[in-house]
């Protein structure tokens, strides 16, 4: 397929980008290159475009309905029918050869696809038991994947498997901007013409990937430069020595591209960019998470002034901070170590340039949009009904429940010798011992109901008015979770469901409209109800995960039946103990003289508990955050 | 065949604005589809059969299960090029645009393709059965509350429609083929909601809403009726508006290729995406296509900026981000006086 194609040296902009895929394309072992950057922003056309400078011509795609069969290779099916033959049908790891193997949404793969890929790459080659053959491939590829982080980013563990980091932006310059649209408009009419005009320079670049190939086996790093990568490292914070490693073969790729077979100070600085941002972080993550983080972290003015002291290191400061301070005293001492090193390398700008590289979490503007953290990570499971992507296929259970039907025929090949020769005539015999089921998976959300006192009881209003604003909120976010959200308000003699668990913004913004209080407060009735849309939700599907909050200062003081409300209330809560939701009592009791009846009611529910004396959005929104990342 | 005829396209009464976004569509197929957003019975499946009726039968090549376009070699299938590689004549014969459906409820073995069964079992061979994808090429694929179709299904609906190619890596199956579809999705936001990264491979959105007017109402329904009552009859009706219509968008489409769009046009559009605050270029591009496309369907060659104008009320709502307690309603006048 030729369709797609575009020519590298006509891509406006994107300078990070081509610099990366080039360094990764002259020397294989940069470690992969990860993209990452808005929607629409090039990020695939840039990669596709490689297929026209790489000296191999061409690229090769994993895409998002791949079946793990077909990644690693497997038997194969049809000379297996035919003759019995053990023959391996090589997978896309190795028919992609010495090519870029392109991973285009790598956050929206298959669970441990990223993972496997990104291991087997390292090492050079990958292991394989299965259809009744063991075998092991060499494989040369490199690993380069985009993501829109708006969709979920991926794991700490997923992004250190990269070697190279970069990532794309929106470009504010109308003037740039302009330039693309008519660069748009000349391919669009005539997308040949276009290739001509910039073959030359396509073939430019081919030309000093090759030659920069070449260069690189003499280049071997000085012990200078090594103790220099090593200083970089360690003042990032890095642990392990992957990053080191990166380091070297990143910077050697610059100097080959810059026709030298030596290393400078400077190709380590330059590397330290490509390969640095993703796993500074990780110091930061150690850390015990902080809920204000969340919110607050986004605000780029003032990213330190309220930080504790402790956190204050060196490196830390410098990566969040902006506006980078100046370097301590201490920093320039260990640079000191190597007089030549401290002519050439430039420690400090390297930092000062890396506190600009945007990572995952921060590439959300937010100015203008809000969006919680990207911790937020997505949720994919198994499934176990007939729902969700295709995987792989297992033996388990001789019943066909969902057959995976080139698994089973390669389970029955290599017996149809046998079978055939007891008399049947049959082109294939498939007996109960070959079934073969699929694994599917699938990302599955969090249902999150919300049972709120809007009783007459002081600052139901407010209170009203907050968890309107964290449902919303929520439910912005809920496409990269995939979570739904409802609400039960109760007051007067009665429960109301304003909001049936939903997954629209729409809805619920028409919904909660009005938000009627005032009177008393049937807290019994309000768990009787969610008891009810727990078990209706639960009919439904059973996989689903779901999570009570409660929001109430726990004066019951009304029941339907007339019986006394505290008994009652109790009496809900101790089958509520039975249902399988997470519960969180978030309790707005204040006041001299406090019952503590939410309190009691949490225990006897086994729920989580949250003293709240004012109940905001964000306190909310704190708490669900943490309650979801626990599950 | 006896096929009842179908609903003539200028029979529709009202919704201009989803007329004019399915007509800029097949003006310029590579457009990038129509999101249209309402409540059930406005019309919506009606106007998108009834728009694929309305064009004359197109080339390709006979036999071809992708149906390649024979004169565009970008955009053949391995098959077709390897048959042209031998320097064998591509035959080729005609075929009218048709609606391929994907239902909410489809697999995603039946979307990208997947082994032939019956080869496999029959014959233990290892054969692609083209799915819905394949089908679509070069058709319009009609995606009913697109808001309710599985997550994977989505990603590789998304994977397919980004690059205009089908790449299968399943089941012991390993192919690529052409996938260029018109994608023309339909949802009830009340329903859930859609994710952004399928939102902006949408090039246009449009709502409707059901006719308040009793007037017209009662207009949809005399035409229905007619329609029920005998539909060759009330096709007839239609038979010369609807040539009109044909004559007009064809033209459209070979003048396509001659519009014109200034430097001044081009930055004020990057501009307006700018200060709207939209994600990446789709928004700059799809603008500047819909405007082409209309300004062919006006019979110009060159785009104005009242072109510009009514390609943004398309191309930008459904770009815009949504925050709590905001419509993310977009001031158009502002916008209009960007646009001079």
């Amino acid at each position: 397929m030729r369709a797609g194609e575009f020519s590298f040296s006509a891509i406006v902009g994107m300078e990070r980008v081509k610099r990366a895929l080039l360094l990764q394309l002259v020397n294989p072992a940069c470690g992969g290159v990860l993209i990452s950057g808005p929607s629409g922003t090039g990020k695939s056309l840039v990669v596709n475009s490689v297929a026209g400078i790489a000296p191999e011509k061409n690229i090769f795609k994993l895409p998002l309905g791949a079946t793990e069969d077909m990644v690693f290779g497997s038997l194969d099916m049809e000379s297996a029918l035919a003759g019995g033959n053990k023959r391996v049908i090589p997978g896309l790891l190795h028919r992609a050869g010495r090519s870029i193997l392109f991973m285009d949404n790598v956050n929206l793969l298959a669970k441990d696809f990223v993972r496997a890929v990104c291991s087997s790459y390292r090492a050079g080659f990958f292991e394989l038991q299965r259809d009744g053959i063991a075998y092991r491939e060499n494989v040369e590829f490199s690993p380069v994947g985009a993501m829109s982080p708006e969709e979920g980013i991926l794991s700490p563990w997923e992004l250190d498997c990269f070697g190279i980091f970069v990532t794309t932006e929106n470009i504010l310059d109308a003037e740039r901007r302009a330039q693309i649209s008519r660069l748009w408009l000349e391919y669009a009419d005539n997308p040949d013409g276009l290739l001509v005009k910039y073959r030359s320079a396509d073939e430019k670049i081919t030309d000093n990937i090759i030659k920069a190939r070449a260069l690189l086996s003499e280049i071997v790093p000085a012990r200078a430069i090594c103790l220099y990568a090593a200083q970089v490292c360690a003042k990032a914070n890095l642990a392990g020595n992957i990053g080191e490693i990166y380091l070297l073969e990143v910077a050697k790729a610059i100097a080959a591209l810059a026709g030298r077979h030596w290393l400078m100070p400077q190709d380590i600085d330059e590397a330290a960019l490509y390969v640095l941002p993703h796993r500074m972080r990780k110091n930061a993550e150690n850390q015990p998470p902080n809920p204000e983080d969340d919110f607050e972290d986004k605000d780029r003015e003032h990213p330190t002034a309220d930080a504790p002291p402790e956190s204050k290191q060196e490196g830390d400061s410098q990566m969040n901070a902006e506006n980078s301070p100046m370097p301590s005293q201490g920093d320039r001492c260990e640079v000191a170590e190597d007089n030549s090193l401290k002519e050439n390398g430039n420690l400090d700008k390297v930092f000062s340039a890396l506190a600009n590289v945007a990572m995952p979490r921060l590439t959300i503007d937010t100015n203008k949009k809000l969006v919680i953290s990207g911790r937020g990570r997505r949720l994919k499971s198994l499934s176990k009904d007939k729902h969700g992507r295709y995987v792989g296929y297992t033996p388990k259970g001789n019943k066909p429940l969902d057959l995976a039907i080139d698994a089973t025929l390669k389970a029955a090949a290599p017996y149809q010798i046998f079978r055939k020769a007891q008399g049947s005539n049959q082109r294939v015999i498939i007996r109960p011992e070959d079934y073969q089921n699929k694994i599917r998976e699938k990302r599955s959300g969090i249902n999150l109901l919300f049972v709120v006192d809007a009783s007459g009881s002081m600052g139901a209003r407010q209170r009203m008015r907050m968890v309107k604003g964290a449902i919303l909120t929520l439910l912005m976010e809920a496409y990269q979770r995939r979570d739904s959200v409802g609400l039960i308000a109760f007051r007067r003699d009665r429960a109301e469901l304003l909001l049936p668990i939903t997954r629209s913004v729409e809805l619920a913004q028409k919904k909660l409209q009005e938000l009627p209080v005032g009177g008393r407060t049937p807290l019994a009735e309000g768990l009787e109800c969610a008891l009810t849309q727990l078990a209706g939700i639960t009919s439904r599907d059973k996989s689903q995960r779901n999570v009570l909050i409660i929001i109430t200062d726990g004066r019951v003081n009304s029941t339907y039946k007339g019986d006394d409300p505290i008994t009652r209330a109790v009496s809900t809560a101790k089958r509520l103990a039975f249902s399988q939701a997470d519960i969180v009592v978030i309790d707005s009791e204040s006041g001299f003289v406090r019952l503590g009846i939410a309190k009691m009611l949490a225990q006897e529910m086994g729920a989580s508990y949250y003293p709240l004396r004012e109940v905001t959005t964000q306190s909310v929104l704190r708490i669900v955050q943490g309650i979801k990342q626990g599950i | 065949m006896d096929r009842k005829a179908l609903y003539p396209f200028t029979a529709i009464v009202g919704q201009e604005n989803m007329k004019l976004a399915l007509i800029l569509n097949i003006i310029n197929p590579s457009l990038g589809g129509v999101l249209i957003k309402g409540e059930k019975g406005t019309a919506k499946s009606t106007a998108v059969r009834a728009i694929a009726d309305l064009l004359p039968a197109i080339q390709v090549v006979d036999g071809c299960v992708f149906h390649c376009a024979p004169t565009d070699e970008m955009t053949l299938c391995d098959d077709c090029r390897e048959k042209i590689a031998l320097n064998t004549e591509l035959a080729t014969s005609e075929f009218k645009m048709r609606v391929v459906e994907l239902p909410v409820n489809a697999t995603e073995d039946r979307v990208v393709g997947t082994l032939d069964i019956e080869a496999a079992i029959n014959q233990g061979k290892r054969q692609f059965e083209p799915g819905i994808l394949a089908e679509a090429n070069r058709n319009i694929l009609y995606v009913d509350e697109i808001n309710l179709l599985d997550d994977h299904v989505v990603d590789v609906l998304l994977d397919a429609a980004a690059m205009g190619i089908n790449t299968v890596e399943r089941e012991g199956i390993s192919y690529s083929h052409p996938a260029r579809f018109v994608l023309v999705g339909t949802m009830n936001p009340e329903e859930g909601d859609i994710r952004p990264q399928l939102l902006d491979r949408f090039a246009l959105s449009i709502d409707v809403l059901g006719e308040k007017d009793p007037e017209q109402r009662a207009e949809v329904v005399r035409r229905r009726l007619a329609y029920e009552a005998d539909p060759e009859a009330f096709c007839a009706e239609y038979n010369d508006e609807q040539l009109a219509l044909q004559a007009r968008i064809l033209k459209a489409q070979s003048r396509l290729g001659e519009i014109r769009v200034s430097d001044a046009l081009l930055n004020q559009v990057a501009k307006v995406a700018i200060e709207v605050g939209v994600d990446g270029h789709r928004a700059d591009i799809v603008i500047i296509k819909t405007a082409m496309a209309h300004a062919a369907f006006a019979g110009r060659d060159e785009v104005n900026s009242e072109d510009i104008k009514i390609a943004a009320r398309l191309a930008l709502p459904h770009r815009m981000r949504r925050r709590p307690f905001e419509e993310g309603q977009i001031d158009w006048a502002a916008i209009d006086a960007m646009l001079g």
